[in-house]
């Protein structure tokens, strides 16, 4: 170790004298040659013959000296030291050389980075709550269900209590629960708004271990009924609302006409657990005690409504408490007959999710694909690289065979090209590392972040930092491959230096080397292009889907009076009121009202559809159902297909009317007229024992199907019952205005606390806000694969220009001689690009190969497009093939303007 | 005749016994004493010069030469002198242990 140490300080103190020494070794060997020379030519020698002579006694210079410089230390410090210093030497020759390779490594290591950072955070360290690694999301599937419901993924009372008790593996788990309220603060409560509120069950605190940074968090004593009249806001809440003031503690806010004192503020990063993605679009400001109730009902055993979180014991693996908890439902479920008929039939299973699967839900196949997309322009920057080194290298084959020729040892010539390469990449990522930070930094500014349901906090971290320079060693690696290829390989010194700068044509070993170049970027080319074609064809057709409803002028928004203030009477009244109102409002031609406004909610009463010719034991089919008004359908502009729209007349009528859609009316009355027929739409299967219980409603008109929720999805059939004999549990608004509807905003509000003392007119925006807001992930998306893939193409002629150019250039005697024995022009240009348009093709194909096995990746984001299009697929080989046949061809014409005497004399 | 290895330390040693000398009056002067038999590889030199001095047995400075140019002329130094004194002395043991053999053997 002692030795180690000492022979450490020699190096350092080496390295300080090292350009002194340098020079005075090279003087002492200069001086000796010339006295020897002089000694020579004294004795009659020719002065060059004498200089040669002097050199050829004392033997290899290089050798001597570095042998020498050995003396001074380590050799490896001073080797290193003398290579940093050619290599900066070189750089001031060629800085354009230089400073592209910085740009496009720092522009690789950048992109790679920071989209690894970011999605290195969202997986797996997210830092919005503590030791995160442990915090899991539990959720009851019914696997059988209709896909809608089984969106839905919560759990139930009865189940969270089972797993509290008889689970040996949770450490804690918590309940949580989000709803919309009217609320409303300051003195007398003069404002009032439509907000987000999440129920905290008071373990949900220590789940996540995330805490008030202001006040207190919730006890067990205030998730009593009666007890639980306390509030806890968010920091945006405490800042915009109540001005960040300090005597917060102790205020009331007013939400849904109850009361609640203010007893603590959450930290400013707080983001809630990802399953409230709702209060992502609702104002979040509060947290309310959760009262749970302690003997649930068994008849809701399989409510899984309630979001659980829960925190597991060290040591604790998801799949152990996966199998744990499916253990426990199996061993309960036979308690309650009934109950686990049903659970069996839906096909229930436990889910348990870690925190980071929980993030990236929606979002982790776009965040892999950008993953390999960009891995993709890493393989085209790298092999730029690795292209332009080669031929900076291949300018500099009579430097190279000098060294050799004059003692410099091979591996130290490869070390030394190897180190110039070395710099320069890893200058290039730190530009890149400092790019990444910045970039990572704004994310938050420039609104990525908001695509994900939480926050996380993005920042650097060992891992990110090992990945950049993963990410630099191998862009060198493959780039310094060329040079070691010209030092190392089969190429002999006399080959050296007769080739290269001066040459006749390049070695077969370059042409595969370059080949391979050119053939990896084709397929990284080919892989991404495909990805952006397919994207773009799936957007192409999104924009073409047509909703069913007209979106020019409309306005929605939601009035939710609260069931503690306003009894159904009260709320029927309210609405009567809002729509005559609203209606008097110029420029509004109609008010439609509905409790499912399109593109805001995300779901929909789920019906049964009972025919009433039909025996009672079958399994109904499921549509979707709403309550609307008689002018909701004009609003839309929706007309009747047969039959009649709700009017006046259906108000309080005896005999319920439903209005069905093209459908519902083509899957239940194939063949036949359905108005004048009677259905039955009870909401759950259950409540479905004899004739007499349901309800049968005339269908008195048909509609066409509207894309409620979704434009992705094809709609499964939705019947219209009519408001004023349905309740609504909230009152949603779609407004057709002659002009601007945000223009009606401000008067709509006051109608609405004119009529309501504490209620708000919530989420107003414009219909095709609300659209472009569903499809805004898809459309960042396409931007960012169309930018790559031009990033991509770029790169890649450049790449193929430099090379066949290159190429051609390396030739040029070859063809000057064959031009002088009188071959064809014609001839040679075909010559010239017959290699690479073969190597184009094969690596075209391959790229498609590739592209096909990528293909399945992309397909979860892929709309009415197949991830196999033939015709994308097509579309970019031809694009490709012109592209590269055009490059090439460019590249390689100037063979026929060789003239044989100057090639000749190029010599 | 080529030079044993190991024995380049050992003459320059013993010639810059008699004063200071640059790197190629250390070559001429090992001709001129071998009468030109001994085949000294002549960049050899100067890593054994600079070997030398990173042990401390000899020390260099740049001077004038007699025709007035600068290179750098080694002396030893006091440890050299102790040096040469053992290699002298290691060499003759190893010379005589070399002959018994060669004559009794």
């Amino acid at each position: 170790m002692g030795s180690r140490l000492i022979k450490f300080w020699n190096a350092l103190l080496a390295l300080f004298g090292l350009r002194r020494k340098q020079s005075e070794l090279d003087e002492e060997v200069n001086f000796h040659l010339e006295e020897r020379a002089s000694e020579l030519l004294e004795q009659g020698y020719d002065a060059k013959i004498a200089r040669e002579l002097a050199l050829r006694e004392f033997g290899g210079i290089e050798k001597y000296k570095e042998e020498a410089r050995e003396a001074w230390g380590s050799r490896f410090a001073i080797n290193l030291a003398i290579d940093i210093r050619y290599s900066f030497k070189q750089y001031r020759k060629s800085r354009g050389y230089a400073v592209t390779i910085i740009a496009t490594v720092a522009v690789c290591v950048s992109l790679n980075t920071s989209l690894f950072s970011l999605i290195n955070s969202l997986r797996w360290n997210p830092r919005i709550y503590g030791q995160e690694d442990r915090i899991v999301r539990i959720f009851d599937e019914f696997q059988s269900v209709s896909s809608i419901s089984r969106q839905r993924w919560g759990t139930s009372f009865a189940y969270y209590h089972e797993r509290k008790e008889q689970s040996q593996l949770i450490k804690e788990i918590a309940l949580q629960s989000i709803r919309t309220v009217n609320a409303s603060y300051g003195s007398d409560f003069p404002r009032t708004e439509y907000a987000g509120m999440a129920q905290f069950d008071p373990a949900m605190f220590s789940v996540l271990k995330v805490y008030p940074a202001l006040g207190r968090a919730f006890e067990e004593s205030d998730a009593v009924r009666g007890n639980d009249n306390v509030v806890i806001l968010t920091h945006k809440w405490w800042q915009t609302r109540f001005f960040g003031t300090d005597d917060i503690l102790g205020k009331t806010i007013r939400a849904d006409g109850r009361d609640y004192r203010v007893i603590g503020v959450m930290p400013e990063s707080f983001s809630p657990p990802p399953q409230s993605e709702n209060l992502q679009y609702s104002n979040f400001g509060m947290i309310v005690p959760f009262v749970i109730p302690k003997n649930p009902n068994p008849r809701q055993r399989l409510a899984n409504y309630w979001g659980s979180y829960a925190r597991l014991k060290p040591g604790v693996s998801i799949t152990q408490l996966e199998s744990e908890l499916n253990a426990i439902a199996a061993q309960n479920g036979p308690l309650y007959p009934t109950q686990y008929e049903k659970e069996q039939k839906r096909g229930h299973r436990v889910r348990v999710w870690s925190l980071g699967q929980d993030l990236t839900r929606d979002v982790g196949t776009q965040l892999s694909i950008l993953q390999v997309i960009l891995l993709c322009i890493l393989v085209l920057g790298g092999v730029n690289i690795a292209s332009l080194v080669l031929s900076q290298n291949s300018k500099r084959h009579h430097e190279i065979g000098v060294r050799l020729a004059v003692g410099a040892d091979r591996s130290r010539v490869a070390g030394q090209l190897a180190i110039e390469i070395w710099i320069l990449c890893l200058v290039g990522g730190f530009i890149g590392l400092a790019i990444a930070l910045f970039i990572v930094n704004r994310l938050g500014a420039w609104g990525v972040l908001d695509a994900f349901l939480v926050r996380p906090k993005v920042s650097f971290d060992a891992a990110t930092l090992l990945i950049a320079f993963a990410l630099c060693c191998s862009i060198a690696l493959l780039s310094g491959l060329g040079s070691l290829v010209i030092v190392l390989g089969k190429l002999g010194l006399n080959k050296i230096l007769k080739s290269g700068g001066r040459s006749g044509s390049e070695g077969r070993g370059y042409r595969s080397y370059r080949g391979a170049m050119i053939f990896a970027q084709i397929v990284a080319a080919f892989i991404v292009l495909v990805s952006g074609g397919l994207l773009l064809k799936s957007f192409s057709r999104i924009l073409e889907i047509d909703p069913g409803f007209d979106v020019e002028n409309v306005l929605t928004a939601v009035v939710r009076p609260p069931d503690r203030d306003f009894d159904a009477e009260a709320q029927r009244s309210i609405m009567f009121r809002l729509e005559n109102e609203l209606k008097r409002i110029p420029d509004v031609e109609s008010v439609g009202i509905t409790n499912w406004p399109p593109m805001k909610m995300n779901s929909a009463w789920e019906a049964h559809l009972i025919k009433e010719e039909e025996s009672l034991d079958l399994e109904f089919p499921v549509c979707t159902m709403d309550a609307v008004n008689d002018t909701y359908f004009e609003a839309l502009g929706l007309e009747a297909l047969s039959g009649r729209l709700f009017n006046d007349s259906d108000y309080r009528n005896s005999a319920p009317v439903v209005v069905i859609d093209r459908i519902v009316a083509d899957l239940h009355f194939p063949g036949e007229n359905p108005v004048g027929k009677r259905i039955a739409a009870p909401l759950t299967r259950e409540t479905v024992n004899s004739r007499s219980e349901l309800d049968w409603l005339t269908v008195i008109g048909v509609v066409e199907p509207i894309r409620l929720n979704d434009l992705y999805q094809q709609p499964i059939g939705m019947i219209y019952r009519n408001y004023s004999e349905y309740p609504l549990f909230w009152v949603g608004l779609v407004i057709k205005t002659a002009g601007d509807p945000y223009a009606i905003v401000p008067e709509a509000e006051r109608i609405v606390d004119r009529l309501a003392r504490n209620v708000a007119l919530g989420r107003a925006e414009s219909l095709e806000d609300a659209i472009a807001k569903r499809y805004s992930d898809r459309q960042g998306l396409l931007y960012l694969s169309i930018g790559i893939g031009a990033l991509a193409l770029s790169l890649c002629i450049l790449g193929i220009v430099g090379i066949v150019s290159y190429s051609v250039g390396a030739q040029v005697r070859e063809i000057g001689t064959r031009i002088a024995l009188g071959a064809d022009r014609m001839g040679i240009l075909w010559h010239a690009m017959n290699y690479w348009v073969k190597l184009s093709l094969a690596a075209l194909v391959c790229g498609a190969i590739f592209a096909l096995g990528f293909a399945p990746i992309v397909e979860g984001l892929l709309y009415q497009t197949s991830p196999f299009d033939s015709v994308s697929y097509l579309a970019v080989f031809i694009f490709l093939c012109l592209i590269l046949s055009g490059a090439i061809f460019l590249s390689a014409k100037k063979v026929t303007r060789i003239q044989p005497i100057i090639a000749l004399r190029s010599e | 005749m080529e030079l044993k290895q190991g024995t380049l330390d050992m003459l320059i040693l013993r010639i810059l016994l008699s004063g200071k000398r640059h790197g190629y009056g250390i070559v001429k002067r090992i001709q001129f004493l071998s009468n030109e038999m001994l085949n000294v590889g002549q960049g050899s030199m100067y890593p054994a010069l600079h070997r030398l001095e990173r042990k401390g047995w000899v020390k260099s400075s740049r001077e004038e030469t007699e025709k007035g140019k600068v290179t750098k002329f080694y002396r030893l130094t006091a440890r050299g002198r102790k040096q040469v004194e053992k290699e002298k002395q290691a060499w003759h043991d190893f010379i005589s242990v070399v002959n018994r053999i060669l004559e009794e053997g």
